[in-house]
C-alpha cells in the first residue's frame, strides 16, 4: 500500500471510533442490544469507503447486510431461505401501508432498526464526504465530544471513557488529515521521516497530555448533577419495597438502603399521606442502630416480634404522655407501604380493614399484615398521646448513670471502629461543662445551628474511601441535609456514652385544609425525614432535632409550659442552667416560620436549579438567534411601533435616530468627524435613492436650523420606511 | 430666497472674468458678507486683481488698489493733510484706503510700519490721522494679496497681523481646458469691461446685516469651539487659535450658510471653512515640517477626529 493509503486507512480507523462512540450511548439509552452488529455496519461502511468501491457495488452489499441483521436479530429463519425472505416482503409491504397511512405506531421494530440502519448510512456518507472532500472532521470531532458530554451530564450514560476514546482519536484523525491535506496542497509527495515524525509527536503530545490530564487533581463538578432531577421527574414506581421509608431520598445509582449516605438529591413532591391530627407531628416508621462510618445498618440482633390485633394497646419503648391527652390521628395512606406511621406516644391502632400489627423490637417498625403477608394498609387511626418530659428530671439526669445501663443499649452506644478521634474530643468540647444528660444532649443538637453548618439538598457530599460520613460532615463539609445532621448528632451522643439511635421518618408536612377545625397535613416525598432519639436512663426515649430550618419544638414547648408550672416558672428567671434555647424557641417562633417561608423558596429555587439553568441557557439560544436574525424581522417591528406614533417632530428625530442606529449596526458606520450630509450621501449611494439626503437636509433644518414646523411628515416618514426596509431585505 | 439669488448673482458675474476658480470667487463673498478680509497667498499673474476688480464692479462699488513696495509710507496708505495755502488751513486727501473694495498687492513687500499702517484700518473701519478719526465708508473690504512667504526680499506678516485677516486663500493655477477657455474670452475683448453691477451698495450692506440673522445652534458653537480647542492641544501645534479665530469661523459660517441658501449653518458649513479660517492662524511645530505635514493636512485631521454633534445631550 502506499503512503498515502495507510494514512487514509489509519483515518478512516479513526472517525470510525469516533463514530462508534455515538453508537454507544444511543445503544445503552435507548436499550438497544446487539452494539456489535451496528459497529460491523459501520465498519463495512468505512472499509467500503476507504476503498472507493462504487455506490453500485457497495449499496446492495450493505441493503443485503441490513437484511441479513434483521432476519437474524427477529427471526430464527435462515437467511438464505424461502421464508426469510418472505418474512421482509411481508414488512416491507405492513410497514409501507402504516406511513401512507400515517400510523407511525404501527411500524414494526424491524422497520425501525431499518431506518436506523439508514441513518447510520448517511451518517457515514457525511463523514466521507468530510474526510474525502472537505478533509477536516473538525466539525464532527467537536459534535461527538458535545454529545458524549451532554449525555454524560444529563443522562446516566457514563461517558468517562467514551470522552478518552474520542478525544484521543479524534486528535489524531485530525492530525491524519491535516498531513494530507498538506500533502495534497503542495502536490509534492511528503517525505516519510518528516510524516512518520509529525505523526509521532502527535501520538506523544496526546498520550503525555492524556495521562497528564488524567493524573492530575481536577476540580469537583460546580453544578450539582441533573441526572436525579431528571429521574425524579418520572413517577417513582418502585418504593414500598423494603419498607424502610426509602423511594424518597433518590439518589442516582445507589439502592434505596441507607448504607451510603450522602450526596445530592432532588425534590419530589409526590404525596405519601394526608394525616388529620389535631397537632404538627413528626411521623416515625422505624430506627438504626449501627453506624457503619458511611451510612446506617440495623445490628444483627434477633428480632423480637410482637403482634397486636386492631384496637389493641401497643407498647412501645416509648412510653405515652397522660390519657387525658390522647388524640387520634386519621392517616390516608395515597403511597402503599406495609406499615403505619407512628406519631409519637403511639397507643393503638384502627382501621376498618382486617389488619395485625406486628411490632419489631429492633427497629420499632410497626409493620401490617394480613393472612401472614406484609400487605400495605390504606387507611387508619393511630390513638397517640405525646410523651411529656419533667424538665426536673431532665435536669437530675446524672452523667454517673450512664454506667449502669444494661447491655441490652450496647447496640445504641456501637461506633465503628475507624472513627476518628477528633469526633471524640469534638463531643467531648461540645458538651464541656454541662452537668446532666440533658444538657449534653441539647448541647449537641445546638451545636449545628452555632457553628455554620448550612442546609443544603444538592452539596452534601458522598464520603469516599476511608472518610467517615460523620467527620467529613462535621470537620470538612458543613453542608448537607438531615441524615448528616441527625446521624453526626447521633454519633456525637454515642461518642459520650449516650444512648441514641437514628430515626427514620416523615416531617409533619403542610396544612393543606382542615377539617372541623382539625387540620389535614400533607405529607411528601420531600417530608421524608430523619432525626434523632436519646436515651436518658430514668427518662426513657427522647426526640432531639439537630437539622437546621426543622424543629421539633411542639413536643418541647408543651413540655415546657407544665413544666413551667411545676418549678414556678423558670422560664422568667434567668436560667440557672445553659438552658435558654426552649423560651428563645418560643419567642423566636414567628421569625423562624418567616425564615421557614424563606428558606422554602429559596429552597424552591435551588431544587429547580437545573429548570432555570435551561430556561437562561433557552433564553439566551432564543436571544442569539433573535440577533443573528435581526435583519429579518427587525423592520418588521419597528414599522409599526413608529407607525403608532405621531407625526411630529420629537417622533421624527427618534426614528432618524433609529435610522442611524440600524445602518451602524449593519456596518454603515458614520465617522466621528463625517456629517450627516456626507454619510447622507454615502447611505444613499449603497441604496441608490435619496432618501436618506431627504431626510437628513429635513432632520438637519429641524435640529440646527431649529425649523421643525414646514417638515412633511407623511413623506418623510415613507422615506424613512423605505430605508428601514431596505435594511431589512 | 432672496439673498441666496443676490449672492449667486455676484458669483456668476465674477465667474464671467475668473474662470474655474467658483470656489475663491465663492469664499471672498462669504468674506465680504461676513465683514472680513481676505488674504490671497500666491504668484503674480494669476487673476488675483482681475477678480477683486469683477467684486467691485459688480456690486458698484468704489475700487481702490495699492501697490506695496518696500519704500510706501503709512502716509500713502491712510492719506495725507496738505497745506492749502488758499483756505489757509490743512487739508485732508485720504489715500487708497477710503474706497470699498481695496486690493494691497504683495503685502509681504512693504515695512512693517506701513503693513499695519493697513492692518489698524481694517481692523478698527477707520483711520485717524493728525488727530482726526475718520470712518472708512462701508461697505469696506481689502483683499490682500502676498507673495508665497519663502521668497526673497519680503517681510512676513506677523501673527498677530495674521489674524485680522478672516480667511487665507490659494488660487493656483487654472487647469489646461480653463485656460485655454481664459484666452478664448480675453482673445477679443476685454472680460471686466463687459460686466455691470447687480446689486447695489445698499443691498451689500442689507446682506451683510442678513448674515448675522443667520441662525447658530448650540451645538454648532460647542463644534466650533470643540475644533479650535483641539487645535490647541494637537502635538503637531504649537500655536493654536485664538477665540477671535473662532468668531471668524462661526461669522464665516453663518456667511456660507447663506450663500447656500439657509438661514442655519450645518457642520459641512464649519468643515468646509475650517482650514480657510484656522490655516493662517495656527503655527506648526518643527516636528511637522520634518515629518513633512502641512497645516492643511494637521487641520483635516483635527476635523476628521472632532465628533460632529447630532444629537442632543440627554442632559440638555
Amino acid at each position: 500500500m502506499s503512503k498515502k493509503a495507510v494514512l487514509s486507512f489509519f483515518i478512516y480507523f479513526f472517525v470510525f471510533v469516533l463514530t462508534v462512540e455515538w453508537l454507544k450511548p444511543v445503544i445503552e439509552l435507548t436499550d438497544t442490544d446487539h452494539l456489535y452488529l451496528f459497529s460491523l455496519y459501520l465498519l463495512i461502511s468505512f472499509l467500503f469507503y476507504f476503498v472507493k468501491l462504487k455506490w453500485y457495488y457497495a449499496a446492495p452489499i450493505k441493503i443485503v447486510f441490513i437484511c441479513w441483521i434483521i432476519v437474524s436479530i427477529y427471526t430464527d429463519l435462515g437467511f438464505i431461505s424461502f421464508d426469510a425472505f418472505a418474512y421482509l416482503i411481508e414488512a416491507i409491504r405492513v410497514n409501507t401501508a402504516a406511513l401512507i397511512s400515517r400510523e407511525w405506531l404501527e411500524v414494526t421494530n424491524p422497520f425501525r432498526t431499518f431506518l436506523f440502519f439508514l441513518l447510520l448510512w448517511m451518517t457515514t456518507y457525511l463523514l466521507n464526504y468530510w474526510i474525502r472532500v472537505r478533509k477536516n472532521i473538525l466539525l464532527f470531532f467537536i459534535l461527538t465530544i458535545l454529545f458524549i458530554a451532554i449525555l454524560d451530564t444529563f443522562s446516566p450514560y457514563n461517558g468517562e471513557k467514551s470522552i478518552m476514546i474520542a478525544l484521543i482519536s479524534g486528535f489524531i484523525a485530525m492530525g491524519l488529515l491535516y498531513a494530507q491535506r498538506v500533502g495534497t496542497e503542495n502536490k509534492e509527495q511528503v517525505k516519510t521521516p518528516l510524516l512518520l515524525g509529525g505523526i509521532g509527536s502527535l501520538v506523544a503530545i496526546l498520550v503525555i497530555s492524556g495521562a497528564l490530564a488524567f493524573i492530575l487533581p481536577k476540580a469537583g463538578p460546580i453544578w450539582p448533577d441533573p441526572v436525579p432531577f431528571f429521574t425524579a421527574s418520572k413517577p417513582s414506581a418502585s418504593s414500598g419495597e423494603g419498607g424502610n421509608g426509602s423511594g424518597v431520598h433518590k439518589k442516582v445509582g445507589y439502592g434505596e438502603n441507607d448504607e451510603n449516605l450522602g450526596g445530592a438529591f432532588v425534590a419530589d413532591d409526590t404525596p405519601v399521606f394526608t394525616a388529620a391530627v389535631p397537632t404538627r407531628q413528626y411521623w416515625k416508621i422505624e430506627t438504626k442502630d449501627t453506624y457503619t462510618s458511611k451510612g446506617w445498618i440495623l445490628s444483627n440482633t434477633e428480632a423480637q416480634i410482637s403482634s397486636y390485633n386492631l384496637g389493641e394497646s401497643i407498647q412501645s419503648d416509648i412510653t405515652p404522655g397522660e390519657e387525658e391527652r390522647t388524640a387520634t390521628a386519621s392517616v390516608s395512606m395515597l403511597q402503599e407501604y406495609p406499615f403505619v406511621m407512628q406519631p409519637y406516644g403511639i397507643k393503638q391502632v384502627d382501621a376498618l380493614e382486617p389488619f395485625t400489627l406486628s411490632w419489631n423490637e429492633t427497629n420499632q417498625k410497626l409493620s401490617t399484615f394480613n393472612g401472614g403477608s406484609a400487605v400495605p394498609i390504606t387507611n387508619y387511626d393511630v390513638a397517640y398521646s405525646e410523651p411529656v418530659y419533667s424538665l426536673k428530671a431532665l435536669r437530675n439526669t446524672k452523667i454517673e448513670s450512664l454506667d449502669s445501663l444494661t447491655s441490652e443499649f450496647d447496640r445504641y452506644l456501637q461506633l465503628p471502629e475507624t472513627l476518628p478521634t477528633r469526633v471524640r474530643e469534638l463531643a467531648t468540647s461540645i458538651t464541656e461543662g454541662d452537668g446532666n444528660l440533658y444538657e449534653k444532649a441539647k448541647s449537641i443538637e445546638r451545636y449545628f445551628k452555632q457553628n455554620g453548618f448550612r442546609y443544603n439538598e444538592e452539596l452534601a457530599a458522598i464520603p469516599e474511601g476511608d472518610t467517615d460520613y460523620v467527620d467529613q460532615f462535621l470537620f470538612d463539609t458543613k453542608v448537607g441535609y438531615c441524615d448528616n445532621f441527625s446521624t453526626s448528632m447521633v454519633v456525637l451522643l454515642r461518642s459520650e456514652g449516650i444512648p441514641a439511635r437514628w430515626v427514620k421518618g416523615f416531617a409533619p408536612g403542610e396544612i393543606v385544609e382542615r377539617e372541623d377545625s382539625i387540620p389535614i397535613y400533607e405529607i411528601t416525598n420531600n417530608n421524608a425525614h430523619s432525626w434523632v432519639e436519646a436515651y436518658f436512663p430514668n427518662i426513657g426515649w427522647m426526640t432531639f432535632e439537630p437539622t437546621i430550618g426543622f424543629n421539633n419544638s411542639a413536643n418541647l414547648n408543651y413540655d415546657l409550659d407544665i413544666q413551667t408550672d411545676e418549678l414556678e416558672a423558670p422560664k422568667k428567671t434567668p436560667a440557672p442552667t445553659p438552658k435558654k434555647p426552649e423560651p428563645a424557641k418560643e419567642r423566636t417562633e414567628v421569625s423562624e416560620k418567616l425564615t421557614k417561608v424563606l428558606s422554602d423558596s429559596i429552597d424552591w429555587v435551588l431544587d429547580r436549579k437545573a429548570t432555570f439553568i435551561w430556561i437562561i441557557i433557552g433564553l439566551a439560544f432564543f436571544g442569539l438567534l433573535a440577533y443573528r436574525f435581526r435583519r429579518k424581522w427587525l423592520s418588521k417591528v419597528l414599522i409599526p411601533l413608529y407607525r403608532t406614533r405621531k407625526n411630529d417632530w420629537d417622533s421624527f428625530e427618534k426614528m432618524y435616530h433609529q435610522l442611524l442606529k440600524q445602518l451602524h449596526a449593519y456596518g454603515y458606520v458614520k465617522e466621528q468627524g463625517q456629517t450627516l450630509t456626507e454619510y447622507a450621501t454615502q447611505i444613499d449611494g449603497y441604496f441608490s435613492g435619496n432618501h436618506m439626503k431627504q431626510l437628513t437636509s429635513v432632520y438637519e433644518r429641524g435640529f440646527y436650523g431649529g425649523n421643525k414646523v414646514e417638515v412633511d411628515y407623511p413623506l418623510m416618514r415613507e422615506s424613512w420606511e423605505n430605508l428601514i426596509n431596505q435594511l431589512s431585505s | 430666497m432672496m439673498e441666496q439669488l443676490q449672492i449667486q448673482s455676484i458669483i456668476t458675474n465674477i465667474e464671467k472674468v475668473m474662470i474655474g476658480k467658483k470656489h475663491i470667487a465663492e469664499l471672498a463673498v462669504v468674506a465680504l458678507l461676513a465683514e472680513g478680509h481676505v488674504l490671497l497667498e500666491d504668484v503674480p499673474g494669476v487673476g488675483k486683481t482681475m477678480m477683486v476688480r469683477a467684486l467691485a464692479k459688480s456690486i458698484g462699488a468704489d475700487f481702490k488698489r495699492i501697490q506695496f513696495t518696500p519704500d510706501l509710507l503709512p502716509s500713502d496708505v491712510l492719506g495725507v493733510s496738505i497745506y492749502n495755502p488758499k483756505e489757509m488751513e490743512f487739508e485732508f486727501r485720504a489715500g487708497p484706503i477710503m474706497g470699498n473694495i481695496v486690493l494691497a498687492d504683495e503685502i509681504n513687500r512693504t515695512s512693517p510700519k506701513t503693513q499695519s499702517a493697513l492692518l489698524e484700518g481694517m481692523e478698527e473701519a477707520s483711520v485717524t490721522i493728525d488727530g482726526i478719526t475718520m470712518p472708512i465708508p462701508k461697505p469696506f473690504f481689502v483683499m490682500a494679496t502676498q507673495n508665497p512667504i519663502e521668497h526673497e526680499g519680503t517681510y512676513p506678516l506677523p501673527e498677530a497681523q495674521l489674524d485680522r485677516f478672516l480667511l487665507k486663500l490659494k488660487m493656483g493655477y487654472p487647469n489646461p481646458s480653463e485656460e485655454i477657455e481664459i484666452l478664448d474670452r480675453v482673445e477679443k475683448l476685454t472680460p471686466i469691461e463687459q460686466i455691470d453691477s447687480v446689486i447695489t451698495l445698499e443691498q451689500l450692506l442689507n446682506l451683510q446685516k442678513q448674515v448675522k440673522m443667520v441662525k447658530v445652534d448650540q451645538t454648532m458653537k460647542g463644534y466650533i469651539v470643540d475644533l479650535a480647542n483641539r487645535t490647541r492641544q494637537d502635538t503637531y501645534i504649537y500655536l493654536g487659535v485664538s477665540p477671535r479665530a473662532s468668531i471668524a469661523l462661526m461669522r464665516a459660517a453663518q456667511s456660507y450658510a447663506m450663500l447656500q441658501g439657509r438661514d442655519f449653518i450645518i457642520p459641512d458649513d464649519i468643515q468646509y471653512l475650517t482650514p480657510f479660517v484656522f490655516g493662517h492662524r495656527v503655527i506648526l511645530r518643527p516636528e511637522a515640517r520634518y515629518d513633512g505635514i502641512s497645516t492643511e493636512e494637521v487641520l483635516t485631521r483635527i476635523i476628521k477626529r472632532t465628533p460632529v454633534p447630532y444629537k442632543r445631550k440627554v442632559s440638555q
